[in-house]
C-alpha cells in the first residue's frame, strides 16, 4: 500500500509542477497572483507596521476629514483617524471574510454536489431539490435576513455569504462528478469492493479538486464584493474595520458632500485590486486546469 | 440658477454628446417642467430620507407623514412658533368648566380648500370617528382616550367632555377632517387619502399628488384662514442616499435638506447660494440604565446587572462622563449638554437642576461615591460587586446611530478609569429594540423626539408601562406616579409646570437615565430661492421638523433680482472629487492596458 | 449575490448539473420541470413565513416610536396584526389568505401587499430589463468581436476593461457615476425615476423617465456585461475550433457567413443559459443601485421592510422575487432542451 501510495503522490506532485509551469506561462494570472501576494503580505504585516492606536477613535490625533498631508498620506476619516491605516487594516477583514466565505461556500457546494451525483434515489433527489431551491432564492435578501437573525459579527457575515452562494458550485461539482464516475476505473474500484467513502475521497475528490480550486479562487473575489455590499447596507460587523464598512461610514458622515475623495477612493480601489487579483488568478487556474480535465475525459 | 457654475461650463461642453444619451438637457441640468406646475409658479422642494407610511391622517405615524399632515389639516389649537405653547387654530377661543371636565371651543369662520365652510360638526365628526373606529384611532387614539363625548351644539360651538381633567387637551394635535368628504370613506384602515386629488383640507397646503417612494406634491390652499402661503407648490422628494440629497441641494434639484451630518453641514457653509441652520431641536440622546424593575404584575424580566439598582453607582457613572468631550468630538458642536427628558425648546417644561445638584464631570467624585458604596477595586483595577464579582456592564448601541457608536468608545474609556468594565454591544436597530424590550441589557443608548406636551414623555417613565413597548427606562417610583396623575389633571399651566419640573427632579435624583445631549437639527436651504423661514422656537430653532407648519408657511420666494445679488456657488469640493476620480480612472486605464498586454501575450502563446 | 465569473464549460456544466431528468419525452420533461418549480415555490412560501419571523425586531415598537402611544394602542396593533395569536395559528391564516391570492396588508404602509408590489414591479422591470438588454447586447457584440479577432488589441482591451469593471462593487461605481455625471457635469438628476410630481404628456414623461434611467442602468450594465462578454467570447472560441467550421471554410464559405450562420448561433446557447440563470441575481442585486440612485424598486421596498420588520410585505416580496426566478429557470430549462440538439438526443 505504501509504495502505491507514494507512487500516486509522486505522480500528483509531478502533475502539480506541470500545472505551475502552465500557470507561470499565463502572465495575467501571474499579475493577479502578484497583486494578491502584495496585498496579503501587507495585510499580514499590518499589526507590525501600523500602530494599533491609529484605529482608536478616542486616541486619534488628526482632525475631522483632513485632506492628505505629510502626516496622513491619505487624509483622515470622520474620527480623525488615518485613512491609510484604516485601508491597510481593512485588508485583513476583507480578505479574511472573503476567503472564509468562499471556502465555506465551495465546501458546502462540493459536498452537496458530490453526494448528489454519487448516490441515486431519494437522497440525491432531495439534495438536488434543495440546491434548486437555494438557487431561486434572492440571495441578497436571504443574506440580509441571515445577517440580522444571527448575532452581529464577522462569522455571521461569513455564514450569510457562504450559505447563500453555494448552489452554483454544487451544480458544477455534480456535473463533474457524474462525468468522472462514468469512467471505467471508478467502476473497477466498485467491483474491487471500494466503499462509497473510498470512491468519493480517493477517486472523485482528487479528480474534481482542480475545478473546485479554480472555483474557490473566483468565489473569493465575489465574496469580498458581497461583504462590502452587506456593509454598505448597514449589515457589517461592528467594531471591525473593513473596506465596505469604511465606505459605509464615509457615506453616513457625508464624505461626498465634504469632498473627501481621499476617504471614498482608497477602500473602493482596494476592493477592485483584490477582486481583480482573484479573478485573474482564478481564470488562469481554470485555463491551466481545464485541459487536464478534458484530456482525462 | 438651478445649477452650479461648473455645471454650466462643462455642461455646455458636453451638451452635444449628452443629447444623445439623455433628453431634457437644454439647458444642461434644467429639470423637465413637472406636471401641476404652471408657468410662473414657485415650487419649493424638500429632500427627505425617512419614509412616508401613509398620508391618511388617521393612520399615519411616521415623522414625515405627520409633518406633511400638519400642512394639510389644521388642529383646533396649534403650537406657537415662539415656544410651542397652545394658540388658536381652527378654534379661535376656548374655555373650560369649573370642574375642568367640559371644554367649549368656538370654531372660527373659515373654509375648506374646496370652498365649503368649516364647522364644529366637522370637528365633532373627526373626534367621534376616532373614538368609535379602531382603525381611525391608530395615530391619535391616545389624544381622545380620556374623552367622554364630543358634540357640536351649533355650527360654531364644539363641546368636549372628558372623564377626568386633562391638562394636555390643548396640545392634542388631532387633524380635523371635512365630514362631507370623510363620511363617504367606508374603510378607514385601507383608505390612503391618495385616491382622489386634491385631498380637501384646511391647512396651508393641499395634497395634489403622490408617487409612493418618490415624491409628494402639495399646492397652496387659497382658503387657508391665515392667508395663502407664498410658495405655490411644495414637494417632498424621497432620497435613499443622504449624500445625494445634499448634492441635489447644491445643484438645485431640491431647496431644503435636513438631518445633515456635521461634515455635510460644514461643507455647505461655504456655498454662497445655501444658508445653513444649526437649529435647537426637540430631540435628546440618553443612556438608560436597566434598573431591573418587575412588570406591574410582578413578573421579573431581563438580565440586567443588579448593581445598577444602586443609586450611588448610577450617580457615579454620570459623574464619570465628560459630556463636553462628546459635544466637541462627537457632536462637533451641534448639540448642548442635557439634564432631563424635556428639552429647553419647551421653556415651560424643561428642568434645570440647581448647581448643588448638577452632576458634573468629576472622576474623583465618581470614585469616591463608588468607594463609599463599597465597590472595592480588585487586583486588575476593576471594581467588584457585593458578591465579589468584577463589575462589567454591557453598553447597547444601535449600529446605524453613528454618533452613539462613537460616544460609546469614549464612555468605555471613562468608565474604565473609575474601575467599571464596559462591553460595547453594537447591534442592529431591530435587535437592540428587542433587547431593550426584553430588559436584556445593562446600559443602552436611546433617544426621543419630544412633543409639545410633556405628558407622553412623562408617561414613559411610569410604573404601569414597565416591561412594555412604551417604557423608556423601566423606571418605577411611587411618588413620581402620584405626581404624574396630578399634573395630568392640573389645568393651571403655572402649577402644572411646577409638578412637571418636580417629576423630572425625581428622575434626575434617581438617575433613571443619563440624559447626555440635546441634539440640534442640521438643516440647509437655498437662500438664493427662499428666505424668511419662521423658526420654532423663534430663538434659534428649526425650520423642518417643527411642531407646526410655520417654517414652510412663512417661506418667501426670492425674486430674480435678489437672486442675482446672491453669491455665486462654490463648487470646490465637486471639482476636487471629479478631479480625483478622473485621475483614478486614468490610472485604472493604465492598469487595464498593462493587464491587457499581458493577457494578449498569454493568448498568443496559447494559440 | 455571489456572482462568480463563469466561462463556457461551467455554463454548460451548470445547466447539465441541474438536469435530473434525462431522455424521455419532451412532454414529460416539461411536466417534471414545472413540477420541480412548484415544489420550490411551496418551499419559498413556507420559508418566507418562518424566516422573517425569526428576525429580531418588534413591528409594534417600530411603528409607535414616533407617536405618543398607550397600552390600549399596543394591544390594538397586536390584535390587528394577529401578533397575539400563536405562531402556528398565524401560519394557518397566512396559508388561507394565500390560497385566495391575498398576500395580506402591509404593517407599515397599511396597503394590500399586492398593490405595493405591483406599484414597484414596473420600476424594477424597467431598470433591470433595460440593464439586462443593454448588457446582453453589449456583451454578445463585444464578445463576438473579441473572439473573432482573438489576440488583437481590441480583444485585449475589451477583455481587460470588462474584468476591471466586473471587479468594482456596484454601489461604489454608482456613487462615483452619480458624483461625476449628476453633480459634477450636471447632466442627470440626483434621484428618483421621474421628476418630482411627474410631468405632463406621454412623450415628455417617457423622456423624463429615460433621463432618470440613464445613470442607474449604466451602472448596472458596467458591472454585469463582463459576464456575458466572457461567456460569449470563450464559447465562440471553442466553436471556432470545432471541426464543422473547418469543413465549412474548406467548402469555400466566406468567413463572415461562417461566423453568422454557424459559429455565433451555437456559441449563443451557453450565453443564453447564463443570462436566464442571472435574472434573479440581477433583480435582487439591484437594491444597491436603487439605494444609490433612490430608484423606487422592489429590492428597496423589501430592504426597507426588513427594518420594521413588516412580515406581510417581506413574505410577499420573497414570493414574487423567488417566483420570478423559478419561472425564468423553468423557462430556461425548456428552451435549452428545445434548442440544443446535444441535450435532445442524449
Amino acid at each position: 500500500m505504501t509504495t502505491t501510495g507514494s507512487i500516486v503522490w509522486a505522480r500528483r506532485r509531478a502533475a502539480l509542477g506541470a500545472s505551475w509551469k502552465l500557470f507561470a506561462a499565463n502572465r495575467s494570472g501571474l499579475v493577479g497572483l502578484g497583486m494578491l501576494g502584495v496585498v496579503l503580505v501587507l495585510a499580514l504585516l499590518a499589526p507590525l507596521l501600523v500602530p494599533a492606536d491609529s484605529l482608536s477613535v478616542t486616541r486619534s490625533t488628526g482632525g475631522v476629514l483632513e485632506p492628505p498631508s505629510g502626516e496622513f498620506w491619505l487624509g483622515t476619516d470622520e474620527n480623525g483617524r488615518s485613512v491609510l491605516a484604516l485601508t491597510w487594516y481593512g485588508a485583513r477583514v476583507s480578505l479574511l471574510v472573503g476567503i472564509a466565505a468562499a471556502l465555506l461556500s465551495v465546501g458546502i457546494g462540493t459536498v452537496v454536489g458530490m453526494l448528489a451525483a454519487h448516490f441515486r434515489g431519494w437522497g440525491s433527489a432531495l439534495l438536488l431539490r434543495v440546491t434548486d431551491f437555494f438557487l431561486v432564492l434572492p440571495s441578497l435578501v436571504l443574506a440580509i435576513v441571515l445577517s440580522t437573525v444571527l448575532a452581529r459579527g464577522l462569522w455571521t457575515i461569513v455564514l450569510a455569504i457562504g450559505v447563500t452562494s453555494w448552489p452554483s458550485t454544487a451544480r458544477l461539482v455534480r456535473a463533474q462528478t457524474l462525468t468522472i464516475e462514468a469512467r471505467p476505473y471508478i467502476e473497477r474500484a466498485h467491483v474491487l469492493g471500494g466503499g462509497h467513502a473510498h470512491i468519493l475521497l480517493r477517486h472523485v475528490l482528487p479528480a474534481v479538486f482542480p475545478l473546485v480550486l479554480a472555483n474557490t479562487t473566483l468565489t473569493v473575489g465575489s465574496a469580498i464584493i458581497s461583504e462590502s455590499t452587506l456593509a454598505f447596507l448597514g449589515l457589517g460587523a461592528p467594531g471591525t474595520v473593513s473596506w465596505g464598512g469604511m465606505l459605509k461610514a464615509a457615506l453616513d458622515t457625508g464624505a461626498v458632500t465634504a469632498g473627501a475623495w481621499w476617504y471614498l477612493l482608497p477602500p473602493g480601489l482596494a476592493i477592485v485590486v483584490v477582486v481583480l487579483g482573484f479573478t485573474l488568478a482564478g481564470r488562469a487556474l481554470e485555463t491551466v486546469l481545464n485541459p487536464n480535465l478534458r484530456s482525462r475525459r | 440658477m438651478r445649477f452650479t457654475t461648473i455645471g454650466k461650463g462643462i455642461g455646455a461642453g458636453v451638451a452635444a454628446a449628452a443629447l444623445v444619451i439623455g433628453p431634457g438637457l437644454a439647458p444642461a441640468g434644467a429639470p423637465a417642467v413637472p406636471a401641476a406646475q404652471a408657468q410662473g409658479e414657485v415650487t419649493m422642494r424638500v429632500a427627505h430620507a425617512q419614509e412616508i407610511d401613509t398620508l391618511n391622517p388617521f393612520t399615519a405615524v411616521f415623522l414625515v407623514s405627520t409633518q406633511i399632515g400638519r400642512l394639510m389639516y389644521e388642529f383646533l389649537t396649534v403650537n406657537s412658533a415662539e415656544s410651542s405653547s397652545p394658540e388658536p387654530g381652527l378654534a379661535e377661543s376656548w374655555e373650560s368648566s369649573e370642574d375642568n371636565l367640559t371644554w367649549t371651543f368656538k370654531i372660527r369662520e373659515a373654509k375648506w380648500s374646496d370652498g365649503q365652510p368649516i364647522t364644529a360638526k366637522d370637528a365633532a365628526f373627526t373626534y367621534n370617528l376616532i373614538m368609535s373606529n379602531e382603525a381611525a384611532a391608530t395615530a391619535n387614539g391616545v389624544a381622545v382616550a380620556n374623552y367622554e363625548s364630543v358634540t357640536a351644539t351649533d355650527d360654531r360651538t364644539l363641546v368636549i367632555k372628558t372623564k377626568t381633567p386633562q391638562a394636555s387637551m390643548l396640545s392634542s394635535e388631532v387633524p380635523i377632517v371635512p365630514e362631507h368628504v370623510w363620511s363617504k370613506v367606508t374603510d378607514i384602515e385601507a383608505f390612503q387619502n391618495t385616491e382622489a386629488f386634491p385631498a380637501v383640507g384646511s391647512g396651508p397646503f393641499v395634497l395634489t399628488g403622490y408617487q409612493q417612494g418618490q415624491s409628494t406634491t402639495l399646492k397652496a390652499n387659497d382658503n387657508f384662514w391665515r392667508g395663502r402661503p407664498k410658495v405655490d407648490v411644495l414637494q417632498w422628494v424621497k432620497y435613499e442616499n443622504a449624500d445625494a440629497a445634499v448634492q441635489g441641494l447644491r445643484k438645485g434639484d431640491v431647496d431644503i435638506a435636513y438631518r445633515l451630518t456635521p461634515a455635510q453641514f460644514d461643507a455647505l457653509k461655504s456655498d454662497g447660494n445655501i444658508t445653513t441652520n444649526d437649529g435647537r431641536n426637540r430631540r435628546f440622546t440618553e443612556i438608560t440604565l436597566n434598573p431591573s424593575n418587575p412588570k406591574p404584575d410582578g413578573t421579573v424580566f431581563g438580565n440586567g446587572n443588579p448593581v445598577l439598582k444602586d443609586v450611588k453607582l448610577r450617580q457615579a457613572l454620570h459623574h464619570a462622563i465628560d459630556v463636553d468631550t462628546i459635544l466637541d468630538k462627537v457632536k462637533q458642536g451641534h448639540a448642548s449638554a442635557a439634564t432631563q427628558i424635556i428639552p429647553p425648546v419647551y421653556p415651560d417644561w424643561t428642568y434645570t437642576p440647581d448647581d448643588s445638584k448638577l452632576r458634573k464631570y468629576d472622576p474623583a467624585k465618581a470614585n469616591a461615591l463608588l468607594d463609599e458604596a463599597g465597590y472595592a477595586r480588585g487586583a486588575d483595577g476593576t471594581r467588584t460587586d457585593k458578591q465579589g464579582q468584577p463589575i462589567n456592564l454591557r453598553l447597547l448601541v444601535t449600529s446605524d446611530r453613528q454618533a452613539d457608536v462613537q460616544s460609546a468608545e469614549y464612555i468605555k474609556e471613562w468608565f474604565g478609569e473609575i474601575g467599571i468594565g464596559v462591553t460595547v454591544d453594537t447591534k442592529s436597530s431591530n435587535e437592540s429594540s428587542d433587547d431593550q424590550n426584553a430588559g436584556n441589557f445593562d446600559m443602552a443608548f436611546t433617544g426621543w423626539s419630544v412633543g409639545p406636551d410633556p405628558d407622553s414623555m412623562l408617561a414613559q417613565q411610569t410604573c404601569k408601562v414597565v416591561g412594555t413597548e412604551l417604557s423608556d427606562s423601566n423606571f418605577c417610583n411611587a411618588e413620581y406616579d402620584a405626581l404624574y396623575a396630578q399634573q395630568l389633571a392640573e389645568l393651571d399651566r403655572e402649577k402644572r409646570k411646577e409638578l412637571v419640573q418636580r417629576m423630572q427632579e425625581i428622575l434626575y435624583d434617581n438617575v433613571s437615565a443619563i440624559v447626555l445631549t440635546y441634539d440640534n437639527e442640521l438643516e440647509a436651504y437655498r437662500s438664493d430661492r427662499f428666505t424668511g423661514f419662521q423658526k420654532q422656537p423663534a430663538d434659534g430653532g428649526v425650520i423642518t421638523g417643527q411642531n407646526g407648519y410655520w417654517g414652510y408657511y412663512s417661506a418667501n420666494p426670492v425674486t430674480a433680482d435678489e437672486a442675482a445679488d446672491a453669491g455665486e456657488g462654490d463648487s470646490n469640493n465637486t471639482v476636487l472629487i471629479v478631479g480625483g476620480i478622473v485621475t483614478t480612472v486614468a490610472a485604472l486605464a493604465v492598469v487595464a492596458l498593462l493587464v491587457s498586454r499581458r493577457r494578449g501575450a498569454n493568448a498568443d502563446e496559447r494559440e | 449575490m455571489v456572482d462568480v465569473l463563469t466561462t463556457t464549460d461551467s455554463a454548460a456544466d451548470l445547466k447539465r448539473g441541474g438536469g435530473g431528468v434525462r431522455g424521455g419525452s419532451t412532454l414529460r420533461f416539461v411536466a417534471a420541470k414545472i413540477g420541480g418549480g412548484l415544489v420550490s415555490l411551496v418551499m419559498v412560501v413556507v420559508l418566507g413565513f418562518f424566516l422573517f419571523r425569526a428576525m429580531p425586531g418588534n413591528p409594534v415598537r417600530s411603528l409607535i416610536q414616533d407617536r405618543p402611544g398607550d397600552l390600549a394602542q399596543v394591544e390594538r396593533l397586536k390584535r390587528e396584526w394577529s401578533l397575539d395569536k400563536s405562531l402556528f395559528a398565524q401560519f394557518l391564516d397566512y396559508l388561507a389568505d394565500l390560497a385566495h391570492g391575498d398576500l395580506g396588508t402591509s404593517f407599515k404602509y397599511r396597503q394590500p401587499v399586492t398593490d405595493l408590489i405591483w406599484d414597484r414591479v414596473g420600476a424594477t422591470v424597467l431598470l433591470t430589463g433595460t440593464a439586462l438588454v443593454l448588457s446582453v447586447a453589449l456583451g454578445i457584440w463585444l464578445g463576438t468581436r473579441a473572439a473573432w479577432r482573438h489576440g488583437s488589441r481590441f480583444d485585449q482591451l475589451s477583455t481587460a476593461t470588462a474584468l476591471v469593471l466586473w471587479s468594482v462593487p456596484t454601489f461604489w461605481l454608482g456613487l462615483i457615476v452619480l458624483i461625476v455625471f449628476a453633480v459634477g457635469l450636471d447632466m442627470f438628476p440626483t434621484a428618483g425615476m421621474t421628476s418630482p410630481g411627474g410631468v405632463d404628456g406621454f412623450f415628455a414623461s417617457v423622456l423624463d423617465t429615460g433621463h432618470h434611467l440613464v445613470l442607474p442602468a449604466l451602472t448596472m450594465v458596467a458591472v454585469v456585461y463582463a459576464q456575458y462578454l466572457m461567456v460569449m467570447r470563450s464559447s465562440l472560441l471553442e466553436e471556432m475550433n470545432a471541426d464543422y467550421l473547418t469543413t465549412a471554410r474548406a467548402k469555400g464559405l466566406r468567413d463572415d457567413l461562417v461566423r453568422s450562420r454557424h459559429a455565433v448561433p451555437n456559441a449563443l446557447l451557453p450565453t443564453v443559459t447564463i443570462i436566464f440563470l442571472h435574472i434573479g441575481f440581477l433583480i435582487s442585486g439591484a437594491v444597491t443601485v436603487e439605494k444609490v440612485f433612490s430608484w423606487p424598486g422592489l429590492g428597496l421596498l423589501t430592504y426597507e421592510a426588513i427594518q420594521v420588520p413588516d412580515y406581510p410585505l417581506l413574505q410577499g416580496s420573497l414570493i414574487v422575487l423567488a417566483g420570478a426566478v423559478i419561472v425564468m429557470n423553468v423557462f430556461a430549462d425548456i428552451i435549452y432542451r428545445l434548442i440544443d440538439p446535444r441535450v435532445r438526443t442524449s
